[in-house]
């Protein structure tokens, strides 16, 4: 019933071109890897499209701990957290994050060379789980630009990552060759990252020392998989969102009817499945 | 080929080597940064060092020389100046872990965790925070009272710990006037916590706890912090204060020494902040200038000294004890002249203008021992608290062409034991047992001279002498849930409370010896209904009230047996994260006082002379409904609400005034009315990120009627009234912060049959700036404005101060000087029901104080 209420909640944002909604995840299966030493919060701004004329917003947080660094949203991590914390007081519904958060959570091991992805998928029809290698980036650094961010003085270097052109403005003063998702291998922490078309723009709002810990969570409904078959997914969900969607929770003709704009109630596999237009972060 | 050629050749040059510390252990993950000589800023290359500290980086530059710079979080930088040829270059670098500049790092300002909501405290400090209550202030959703009482979406916090411990107990101001803000890393808002654990999942709880989290350099440290400050203001001036702290995982202290005759209240932050009230009060009381509506230190001539100890140990590990003991004393002495006017039956006033120079010692001592087991199947907290307040006061009065003069003292002993028990024997099973007894004894007395009631006490002089006593033990038991089916459960319990009081009076010949019984017991029937939105509880409590007044001169008895159901319904409805709906209906039954069953006359005041006619055991009926609406975003930091309260009033016998000049007697007549109240309140808290923005709002408009009694007759009376208040903080640059509060309050009020009276608006407001400048030095200017439309001639009065800070290391130093326009008096108005007062009230004179603070230890 839950997600037969947000499915029909959500076919509104299929026909206005928006990404969809995550669900909440219960946290309480978790391994602690590392412990944090220091915390930074970006804001992401982000579209599925370059064409796109909607833009998201997402608040991530990047832990990086002493041999582990994890980037994953805030927003969905808060709903994650109340989540959890209801479901140990007997709750059998739970809220979900607003808007459209990053759906990805990256925790980066040996010092970044490895990544364990958790992508999570629309209205909860699940995570999938993946590993990654992550290639040593070749910077390039531009002379005499200098930009103040965060109270932090910058410089600019550029890069080519998974079919993308970057501009990471860095900071020297705070020796942390990392940055948000994979980014990292520059001579101090990346405070500000963005490709060339716009897609995606990570600004840095926050730095503290931290002892929290690095967790890797296990999530009840994770499916584990390979690296092609997640992008392959995810490229479904996008392509072919109602029936991905449809096929994805086991339902059929018959069980679930949708209103359009027109007012008119239809079958939901009778209806025109519109694809998302989506270039993923990695081209290839 | 050509194309080729024509380009510049550029050399690759490789460099190799390792990176170690100063005792040759491998630097791991370290930066190598390769710039050209003569421009070290502009980048050319750079590499990490790996596992074992060794590196290699590839440099394609045709400069000469290169600057190889060495990075990590653990070292200090080490830059050398290199030829630019392919070598190995081995580095030596010293172990110092960066520290990040503190001042601009930027961290979240509010996150939660589950039920947890954090407050980064640097992220809403500023420079001039000297108590954690000035911070306090700036977090949305959090309110501070100026007796540090800190509430939550307007509801105060039940618990206030320091490091999950419960050091303060209920007086905890104290903490938030005193504690450093600057030693504190998180504050934490636990909402839904239930502080005992047996009752976890069981028993939700409303009221949200408030944590504080030191920062790492503070626990365990033994912090030692004087204030010593001296001045001028028409007398010498003295301020000094030392304050001491140390937290320790096992024990928690704190402790204060506190003096001034400055105008500083330090009596407010020893305010017990529960609900465990008094059950006697003073029936006379010296009269004294009324409090005008203004900052108190403005008008508070005072020479007070106050002293607290606070200590907590851990015992096992869910055990606690606690100390908690102040001692204050203090000295005020207040000047005033007032015009008081009360309107009567037939539309005409009473006037009465007065002229009073008063001045009152208090000493006041409080003591709590405490111990606390909080296991997650047994909860005991036992508790023995003490208290003695002694008044002496004596003013000297011009009323009507009559001087005047009274005197009086007042003693309050109080002894009060409080245990609560609980026992959780399966997951919904257990029991629950609640005992308070308490003992307190008030004698009083006044002389007045001379005697304005010479028709009804003989003697040119009014000597009286009372005693209040109360020795009463409140009892409940219950079963924590006998029965549950589902989300259903039933929690049957009983109550037996007994309150013993008893008066005695001696006014001239005018004599009252009484006692009141009043037994209590009954069956507290509750339903709930529980799922993870909903929560619905209905108690009915069945209960015998059984009241015996007897009248020891007389030797008649009055008995009165009752039977009481006193329903209370909650309702509390969760929708999502964000939402929160609450609706709470109560109907109780009002009991007999002592302090309205005399029926000789007791001076009430020196002009105030009181009997009751009609004294009988009579019981009035309220019924109160509120109903409030609560939503908060933690990640947009928005906080909002609205209350909406109906209360209804029915007493059996109304209370008022017989005015005759400048004498008043107390009367008293059977009654059938009934009294209303409504009112609706909207609240709002926003923070952002931008400039440390913070925007409050809080708007409440209420409409009242109700009986009163006059010159012995019952007149109506409605009236109405909207406040809104309003606060806003902001740090627009690091140099500069200001905040500002105000409140605007407009009332009136109308006699049945008669015109509306004119609206009174009254209007606060308070501004200050904080400007802090390099090399510690700071400067803080604040004025407050009050405006009064009832005031004759001026209506408008302000204030201004202003105060010079410099910092260094462990001092700092201050410069004050208050009242820098040198007001000597305040005109003050109010009106209430169909009484009007105004007042002409003396306020301090401009002062300068110099004050030197020091983090001895």
């Amino acid at each position: 019933m839950k997600h037969l209420l947000s499915l029909l909640l959500m076919t509104s944002a299929l026909i206005t071109n928006a990404q969809n909604g995550v669900f909440s995840e219960n946290i309480d299966n978790a391994v602690t890897v590392d412990t944090a030493r220091y915390e930074i919060t970006y804001s992401l701004s982000y579209t599925c499209h370059p064409d796109a004329d909607v833009r998201f917003d997402d608040i991530r947080t990047v832990l990086i701990g002493r041999r582990h660094i994890k980037d994953q949203s805030d927003i969905i991590h808060h709903y994650d957290s109340l989540r959890t914390a209801d479901a140990r007081r007997g709750a059998d519904a739970f809220s979900n994050p607003p808007g459209s958060p990053w759906p990805y959570e990256i925790l980066l091991t040996d010092r970044g060379k490895n990544a364990d992805m958790k992508y999570r998928l629309p209205i909860g029809c699940g995570v999938l789980h993946y590993a990654q290698e992550v290639p040593a980036l070749s910077w390039n650094f531009i002379a005499d630009t200098t930009k103040t961010i965060i109270g932090y003085e910058c410089q600019l270097a550029i890069t080519q990552f998974a079919g993308r052109k970057y501009s990471a403005w860095f900071s020297t003063e705070i020796p942390l060759p990392y940055g948000p998702y994979k980014f990292g291998g520059l001579p101090g922490l990346i405070l500000q990252i963005n490709d060339d078309s716009k897609q995606f723009n990570w600004q840095a709002t926050a730095l503290e020392k931290s002892a929290k810990p690095i967790c890797s969570y296990q999530y009840a409904d994770e499916k584990k998989c390979s690296e092609d078959e997640a992008d392959k997914t995810i490229a479904r969900c996008f392509n072919t969102p109602l029936a991905f969607q449809l096929s994805a929770l086991g339902m059929g003709k018959g069980r679930l009817y949708i209103t359009g704009k027109d007012g008119k109630v239809r079958d939901a596999s009778e209806c025109e499945d519109t694809p998302i237009p989506y270039i993923p972060i990695e081209i290839k | 080929m050509v194309f080729l050629a024509s380009q510049p050749s550029v050399a690759q040059t490789i460099l190799t080597g390792l990176v170690t510390d100063s005792v040759g252990a491998p630097v791991e993950f370290a930066n190598i940064i390769a710039a050209a000589a003569d421009n070290p800023k502009s980048i050319i290359s750079s590499t990490l060092t790996d596992d074992k500290g060794f590196y290699t980086l590839n440099i394609k530059s045709d400069c000469d020389s290169l600057m190889l710079k060495v990075t990590s979080m653990e070292i200090s930088p080490v830059t050398i100046k290199t030829h630019n040829v392919s070598c190995v270059c081995d580095i030596i670098a010293h172990r110092n872990p960066v520290e990040l500049n503190e001042v601009i790092v930027k961290a979240k300002k509010i996150y939660t965790k589950g039920d947890t909501i954090n407050y980064n405290v640097a992220s809403f400090l500023s420079q001039n925070d000297q108590a954690l209550a000035d911070v306090l202030k700036r977090m949305p959703g959090i309110s501070v009272s100026e007796s540090g009482q800190v509430s939550y979406q307007g509801k105060p916090v039940k618990n206030f710990y320091i490091e999950g411990l419960d050091l303060m107990k209920s007086h905890y101001g104290i903490a938030t006037n005193n504690l450093d803000p600057n030693d504190i890393s998180t504050v934490q808002v636990l909402e839904n916590h239930q502080d005992i654990k047996a009752l976890n999942g069981l028993r939700p709880e409303e009221q949200a706890s408030i944590n504080i989290k030191l920062k790492e350099g503070v626990r365990g440290v033994f912090n030692l912090i004087g204030n010593i400050g001296g001045g001028y203001g028409n007398t010498m001036l003295w301020n000094n204060s030392l304050i001491t702290t140390h937290f320790r995982r096992n024990s928690q202290f704190l402790a204060t020494y506190k003096g001034n005759n400055t105008g500083d209240d330090i009596s407010q932050e020893l305010y017990s902040n529960d609900n465990d009230y008094s059950r006697t009060s003073n029936i006379s009381e010296i009269a004294m200038p009324a409090a005008p509506g203004i900052d108190k230190r403005f008008y508070y001539f005072n020479r007070s000294h106050s002293a607290t100890y606070n200590n907590v140990y851990r015992v096992g590990t869910a055990g606690e004890f606690g100390i908690n003991a102040a001692y204050l004393n203090d000295h005020d002495d207040r000047q005033n002249r007032s015009h008081s006017a009360n309107t009567l039956p037939d539309g005409s006033q009473n006037i009465v203008d007065e002229v009073i120079y008063g001045s009152a010692r208090t000493d006041k001592a409080y003591g709590d021992f405490s111990y606390l087991h909080n296991g997650d199947r047994c909860y005991l907290k036992e508790q023995v608290k003490f208290q003695w307040i002694s008044t002496d006061a004596d003013s000297r009065i011009a009323a009507d062409n009559t001087n005047i003069s009274q005197a009086g003292k007042s003693d309050s002993y109080r002894l009060v034991n409080k245990l609560h028990f609980t026992r959780r024997s399966s997951k919904n099973g257990g029991y629950e047992i609640l005992s308070t007894v308490n003992y307190e004894n008030r004698p009083h007395s006044l002389t007045v001279s001379p005697n304005l009631f010479q028709e009804m006490i003989d003697g040119d002089m009014l000597s009286q002498y009372v005693d209040c006593r109360n020795l009463s033990t409140d009892n409940r038991a219950g079963f924590l849930s006998a029965l549950k089916i589902g989300p259903l459960a039933l929690n049957p319990g009983i109550y037996l409370n007994y309150h013993n009081n008893a008066l005695k009076s001696a006014l001239s010949d005018k004599l009252n010896n009484l006692t009141l019984d009043n037994l209590s017991a009954g069956i507290d029937a509750g339903v709930s209904l529980r799922t993870r939105k909903l929560d619905i509880t209905l108690q009915l409590p069945v209960g015998y009230r059984h009241y015996r007044h007897k009248n020891k001169l007389s030797e008649l008895t009055d008995v009165k047996d009752r039977i009481h159901i006193e329903p209370r319904f909650d309702m509390s409805l969760k929708i999502g994260s964000r939402h929160n709906l609450n609706l709470k209906s109560a109907m109780t039954y009002s009991t007999p006082t002592i302090q309205n069953l005399y029926s000789n006359f007791i001076l009430t005041s020196y002009r105030q002379l009181s009997a009751y006619d009609i004294a009988g055991l009579f019981e009035g009926l309220n019924v109160q409904n509120a109903l409030s609406y609560n939503y908060k975003d933690i990640l947009t930091m928005s906080f909002a609400g609205i209350d909406l309260m109906w209360n209804r009033h029915k007493p059996d016998v109304l209370y008022g005034s017989y005015y005759d000049g400048l004498t008043e007697r107390i009367i008293s007549r059977r009654t059938e009315e009934s009294g209303d109240m409504l009112s609706a309140t909207i609240r709002g808290s926003q923070g952002f990120d931008w400039k440390r923005l913070k925007i409050g709002l809080l708007s409440t408009f209420s409409r009242y009627s109700s009986p009163l009694l006059v010159q012995n007759s019952v007149l109506h009376y409605t009236g109405s009234s909207i406040s809104i208040e309003g606060d806003i903080s902001i740090s627009p640059s690091q140099w500069l912060s200001m905040s500002y509060n105000g409140k605007y309050y407009q009332s009136s009020s109308q006699q049945t049959g008669y015109d509306r009276m004119p609206w009174i608006r009254t209007m606060t407001n308070n501004a200050t700036v904080d400007i802090n400048l390099p090399c510690g030095l700071g400067l803080h200017a604040s004025i407050y404005h009050y405006y009064s439309n009832l005031n004759d001639g001026d209506k408008s009065f302000s204030l201004l101060n202003a105060e010079a800070r410099y910092s260094m290391k462990r001092l700092s130093f201050s410069l004050a000087c208050d009242n820098i326009l040198n007001r000597t008096t305040y005109l003050y108005s109010d009106r209430s029901a169909l009484s009007e007062f105004s007042s002409a009230y003396s306020i301090r004179p401009r002062s300068i104080i110099l004050k030197i603070r020091y983090r001895i230890l």
